[in-house]
């Protein structure tokens, strides 16, 4: 699936490598002292073309991203970063994306819109042209003594002039997005009950939401940050071997979009 | 404590009327069953606003015990019960059982409420941890969720979980045991703890799920609903007497074991 170019501790990855029936010669492999040496190291290869796709491995979250957002790392392309979960729920028929799990902690107006603009590219690479958004909310109305549904609803609409998305409506709860419009309800919806995404109101909403489908619900999870140079596949220390799998695949495709 | 062993306990308040509230059809066989068992009913119709208004002035005269609400517009719901009871603000609480998770698995947070106010979160988690108490829970394992596992200034709740974490192991919470914050894996999940070689006295078996905020309470809750739940009963803590108040997803029987899970706490649990 790819070349990889592996940063880190040389002697304990080569150390590794056949532990996993791997060949040390099918792989490049660059030697550091430290996790931040690491994510320099890594952030480089890509800012000069070396490596088109950056892989979080056993190296702190924060770490990573403090490289990666570094001004002298050039990976940076001016645009907000955010973290796409994309999500395979067994039975569901189709992938669902929950963004952003793992970047933006409360996003504002403008960041929601640029989430939705990377979510778009995201499912872009995955062949779904026109992506149904949908933005959650405690209720399926904008309502004052809620101001995030309030905002909801002008995300969508400002996300719909603009022409960032076709398909998008907010607010909407996670049940309806899901799971259709209530029977009564006085108005229609193109996206209620099909979403392709699902845009939260903040980063412990999204992380929450999307590790409760994976844990309980035997979701397949993809997980990768839009919005830089390079896509990064960043997936949790827990995750098992499938998901990081997936997550490489996911960020590879868009990676191949980019070139 | 799966729902099999909570229908074993004898609920204090399954008798005298039972309120019915709400436009929904699928609540009126549950009514149907009450009478059967030898209570009363009265059915409180019109607008939701109505409707709650009349429920709540009826508990206020003695008539009606406990109530049932239809759960189709919950925030609504909520509010409107949260304004007929202005000296303290609501708890919602709903129990899921799931495949994937050998118990129930309670999710509750103060709608009305913010979390960011330590004596607030400490008011909800007592009076959730009590809850889980009555219902046979001695020893409840609490998650206070997040996104990180580490205290961190930059997501506010972080701070809070970590206070009331550490008033846990200092044994100032009862008999609760209580961590956080946690991601919702090492609430779950024992192999996730492993894996991560995370140091919690949750240790992946949560009873209790508290999210820091309303926003994932409602989508938590509804993801879980939608992942072919098995059982699920949904009440209301903190009213002047019993409400059940199941989700919007709930079939005949998540109605019914609601009234019974609100019936075992009783009133002013």
């Amino acid at each position: 699936m790819v070349d990889a170019l592996l940063v880190g501790d040389a002697k304990e990855i080569k150390r590794l490598l056949p532990e996993l029936g791997l060949v040390e010669g099918d792989f490049q492999i660059e030697g550091t002292t430290s996790g931040a040496n690491s994510a320099d190291a890594a952030v480089r290869a890509c800012a000069e073309g070396a490596a088109h796709v950056l892989m979080k491995g056993k190296i702190p979250t924060p770490l990573l991203l403090k490289a990666v957002l570094a001004p002298e790392g050039k990976l940076r392309l001016g645009q907000t970063l955010s973290h796409c979960s994309v999500l395979d729920v067994p039975g569901s028929g189709r992938l669902l994306m929950l963004t952003d799990g793992g970047v933006l902690v409360a996003p504002d107006f403008e960041q929601k819109l640029s989430i939705i603009e990377n979510a778009s590219r995201v499912c872009v690479a995955l062949r779904v042209t026109e992506p149904r958004m949908a933005l959650l909310g405690v209720s399926d109305e904008a309502d004052p003594a809620f101001p995030a549904t309030l905002e909801a609803a002008g995300v969508a609409r400002t996300a719909r002039v603009r022409g960032i998305a076709k398909f998008v409506e907010g607010p909407l709860t996670f049940g309806t997005a899901l799971g259709g419009l209530p029977a009564n309800a006085p108005w229609e919806s193109d996206v209620a009950g099909r979403p392709d995404v699902l845009v939260a109101n903040g980063i412990e909403e999204c992380n929450i939401t999307a590790k409760a489908l994976i844990n309980l619900r035997g979701a397949i999870f993809m997980g990768v940050i839009a919005g830089a140079k390079v896509p990064l596949s960043l997936v949790s220390r827990s995750d098992p071997p499938r998901n990081k799998l997936a997550s490489l695949a996911l960020a590879s495709l868009l990676a191949l979009e980019a070139l | 404590m799966t729902f099999k062993e909570l229908v074993q306990k004898k609920p204090g308040t399954m008798s005298g009327r039972l309120g019915l509230v709400g436009g929904d059809e699928k609540i009126l066989p549950v009514g149907e069953r009450w009478r059967r068992d030898g209570g009363e009913t009265v059915v409180f119709s019109g607008s939701l606003s109505e409707a709650t208004s009349a429920a709540m002035e009826s508990v206020a005269k003695g008539e009606a015990s406990i109530l049932l609400f239809d759960g189709l517009r919950f925030m609504d719901t909520v509010r409107l019960l949260d304004e007929s009871v202005p000296a303290r603000p609501l708890m919602v609480m709903q129990g899921i059982e799931l495949e994937t998770y050998s118990k129930i698995l309670w999710t509750g947070i103060a709608p009305e409420s913010h979390w960011d106010n330590l004596r607030e979160v400490l008011r909800g988690l007592g009076i959730l941890v009590n809850a889980l108490e009555i219902l046979g829970e001695p020893t409840p394992r609490v998650a206070l969720l997040s996104c990180v596992e580490t205290i961190s200034p930059g997501i506010p709740s972080t701070v809070w979980q970590g206070t009331v974490a550490q008033m846990s192991r200092r044994g100032q919470l009862g008999n609760a045991i209580v961590d956080g914050p946690l991601g919702f894996d090492l609430a779950v999940s024992p192999e996730a703890v492993r894996d991560k070689g995370v140091q919690t006295s949750v240790d992946g078996q949560a009873d209790l799920l508290i999210p820091p905020d309303l926003n994932t309470y409602c989508s938590l809750v509804d993801a879980l609903h939608l992942s072919g739940h098995g059982s699920s009963a949904g009440v209301v803590l903190g009213a002047p007497c019993p409400i059940a108040l199941p989700s919007r997803y709930a079939d005949k029987n998540d109605i019914w074991l609601s009234v019974y899970t609100a019936g075992l706490l009783g009133p002013k649990t």
